[in-house]
């Protein structure tokens, strides 16, 4: 049982090292189930045991580079926590942005749920309460417009991300207290 | 309106926020409010927008979607306007200030404060901004760095930090995205002038216009900054005791400028400590050769001589920091502006003719009498320090006179001017204002005669051997 379970983890690694490598060399738009099992070296019909399309590959891609950011020490104050947080998660989809405008609808949307779970508890332990569930939403908003603007983000070195971060950051911190004062 | 929405309103901020009040009460009319149209704000708004909808109110009427998007707009309006506001308040904030008797006095001190209040990045953002321009991890390259900003830049902040290597350095951060904003809004600038586009002036306007255009696109890029640092500082000899920054150029980027770190005291501190007129005057002697030295030798404009921009030290030396404004003359203008000097000093027989052509005049303005007139008072009033050895710059009548030329001219709508004169009259009162409050007396003549002789104009030597008119 163990050495199928190992086998098992081997080959799902396969199957997203695989993904990786083929969009960076050839592109979305180039790479179908196909070609990733055979560069995985394994059978098409194997594939889908893992993965039902393409996309949730990419999904799987983007939850565990994010969760590597969710791990990242932070300091500051709950503005500079929450930008460290956001700015991190970024900087590790950073070898995926190429790829990410064909699937970022997809995976904030619909797949999302891991992502978006791991995330929050993080924003809910950096504000040190529990968030309504108002606050949440407009939270997660606020984070999928950052990453749906940083993907498609033409400027230097996306230096408008750091600065839509740092201004949706503010707007939040704000909400949270105007709902705490009540007004 | 679903109660969800309802709830969700209520924690966006509103038009009558304080923020918002705080924008209001700040009084810098059209050029500020062109600033909020910042390309980055629409597509933040547009990405947010999209966002929104979809993901929350798919199911929701037409009209509360709409509803929604318009507070979305609005919030970042909000947010975004409030920081990109900074920079062009606090620009147009010290440009006013220079001239104390233009607005009153209220108005003056609360816009020259504006230049040590600008809003923090906090280092979060500051490190990963400064990652990503110098392309390496801070430790890498600083053995220290100041968390915490120990002055404002009207586009960003300055830190303190020490290199690997040991040297101290000041590191000047421009918030990011801020760049790109101004520019965008520089070039809707001729399209809110559109009206004008019918006036005889206005292709002289707008050529003054693309000048001031031109400073203002250079003045957001730190890397051309660093470039008129280098040319500033290869200028100076030891000998005149004055420090330009050295510039470390591999660590510096158009957002990020590091430099020596240099101590002193802004003007403000310094003349708190109640310095002797000795010493007043010892540092005016050296403002005014930084002024002349630039013009001459370096063909340039030091055009930002705003207070803040000096560092007056306790062993005599004074330092110039800022470098973002320091127009530089090509060989067209500088062949205008020498034919300008010489009837100054010299031909005032052909100064009409030289002036009209500096100011492309027409035959009837040439024929204006009270025009000309005026021209001829602001020369003299431009000239009327060299009259004095020392001339004291504490006595407040000549800058008031100066001013008055400057604001009968504008009254007038004598507008037509050659595309370098803006930068040329701000740096000349500038250079006196801050002067004047120093109360500090200078040997004008003295330092003309020999920075004079740097450009090598032949008619110079005979003029101080003469003893002519210089
Ligand atoms: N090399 C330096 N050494 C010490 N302090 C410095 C140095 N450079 C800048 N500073 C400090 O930072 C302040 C702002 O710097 P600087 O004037 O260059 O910014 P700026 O963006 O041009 O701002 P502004 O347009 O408001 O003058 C200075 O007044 C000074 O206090
Ligand atoms: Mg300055």
């Amino acid at each position: 049982m163990r050495v199928t379970a190992e086998t098992k983890e081997a080959t799902r690694q396969a199957i997203l090292d695989s993904t990786l490598k083929l969009l960076r060399e050839d592109g979305w738009p180039n790479v179908g189930t196909r070609e990733i099992a055979s560069e995985a070296g394994i059978a098409n019909g194997t594939l889908f045991n893992y993965f039902p399309t393409k996309e949730a590959i990419v999904g799987t891609l983007v939850a565990n580079a994010l969760a590597e950011a969710n791990e990242a020490p932070r300091t500051g104050g709950v503005d500079e926590q929450l930008f460290a947080l956001i700015a991190s998660g970024l900087r590790r989809l950073r070898p995926l942005r190429s790829f990410l405008p064909f699937v970022v609808d997809s995976i904030l949307a619909h797949d999302g749920d891991r992502i978006r779970q791991e995330h929050l508890s993080q924003v809910d332990r950096i504000v040190e309460r529990p968030l309504t569930p108002m606050l949440r939403h407009l939270y997660w908003s606020l984070y999928a417009g950052v990453i749906t603007f940083w993907v498609a983000d033409p400027s230097r070195k996306q230096e408008d991300t750091l600065a839509f971060i740092d201004q949706s950051v503010a707007l939040f911190i704000d909400a949270i207290r105007r709902k705490e004062s009540g007004t | 309106m679903n109660a969800d929405l309802a709830q969700l309103i209520a924690v966006l901020p509103h038009d009558d926020s304080p923020e918002q009040e705080l924008q209001r009460s700040i009084p810098t009319g059209r050029l500020a409010r062109l600033w909020t149209l910042g390309t980055l704000q629409a597509q933040i708004a547009a990405a947010y927008g999209a966002m929104w909808v979809r993901s929350f109110f798919g199911g929701a009427d037409a009209n509360a979607r709409q509803l929604v998007e318009t507070h979305m707009a609005t919030a970042m309006r909000l947010v975004g306007g409030m920081l990109y506001l900074r920079g062009a308040v606090m620009k147009i904030g010290q440009a006013l200030a220079l001239y104390p008797n233009l607005v009153p006095e209220e108005i003056a001190s609360t816009l020259a404060q504006l230049h040590f209040n600008a809003p923090p990045m906090h280092f979060a953002l500051v490190r990963e901004h400064l990652c990503n321009e110098l392309d390496r991890e801070l430790g890498e390259v600083f053995s220290e760095f100041d968390e915490h900003a120990f002055a404002a830049a009207s586009l960003g902040q300055v830190h303190r930090a020490r290199l690997r290597s040991g040297e101290r350095v000041a590191v000047k951060i421009q918030y990011p995205g801020i760049a790109q904003t101004i520019r965008s809004d520089l070039r809707n600038l001729t399209a809110v002038l559109a009206p004008l586009r019918f006036t005889r002036d206005w292709e002289n306007l707008s050529a003054q216009l693309d000048g001031i255009r031109d400073v203002l696109n250079s003045e957001v890029d730190y890397e051309a900054e660093a470039k008129s640092l280098e040319h500033a500082h290869s200028l100076f000899t030891a000998g005149d005791g004055v420090i330009i920054p050295q510039v470390f150029r591999e660590l510096s980027t158009p957002r990020v400028l590091t430099m020596e770190f240099v101590d002193g005291r802004h003007l403000d501190a310094w003349l708190a400590t109640q310095p002797s007129q000795s010493e007043r005057d010892a540092f005016g002697a050296k403002l005014y050769t930084i002024g002349l030295r630039m013009y001459y030798a370096g063909r340039c404009a030091y055009a930002d001589p705003h207070p803040g921009n000096y560092l007056f030290r306790d062993d005599g030396r004074v330092a110039l920091l800022d470098f973002g404004c320091v127009p530089r003359y090509d060989d067209d203008a500088w062949a205008l502006l020498s034919e300008m000097d010489a009837a100054f000093y010299r031909d005032r027989d052909n100064m009409r003719s030289t002036v009209a052509k500096y100011c492309d005049l027409s035959q009837d303005e040439l024929r204006d009498e009270s025009r000309m007139a005026l021209v001829e008072e602001s020369f003299r009033w431009a000239l009327e320090p060299l009259h004095h050895r020392p001339f004291d710059f504490g006595n407040g009548e000549h800058l008031r006179i100066g001013i008055d030329i400057m604001a009968r001219a504008i009254a007038k709508r004598y507008t037509r001017a050659h595309p370098t004169q803006f930068y040329i009259s701000r740096t000349l009162l500038g250079l006196r204002s801050l002067l004047y409050k120093m109360k500090a007396r200078v040997d004008v003549r003295e330092i003309h005669a020999r920075e004079l002789r740097a450009t090598g104009w032949p008619w110079v030597d005979e003029i101080i051997r003469g003893g002519g008119q210089l």
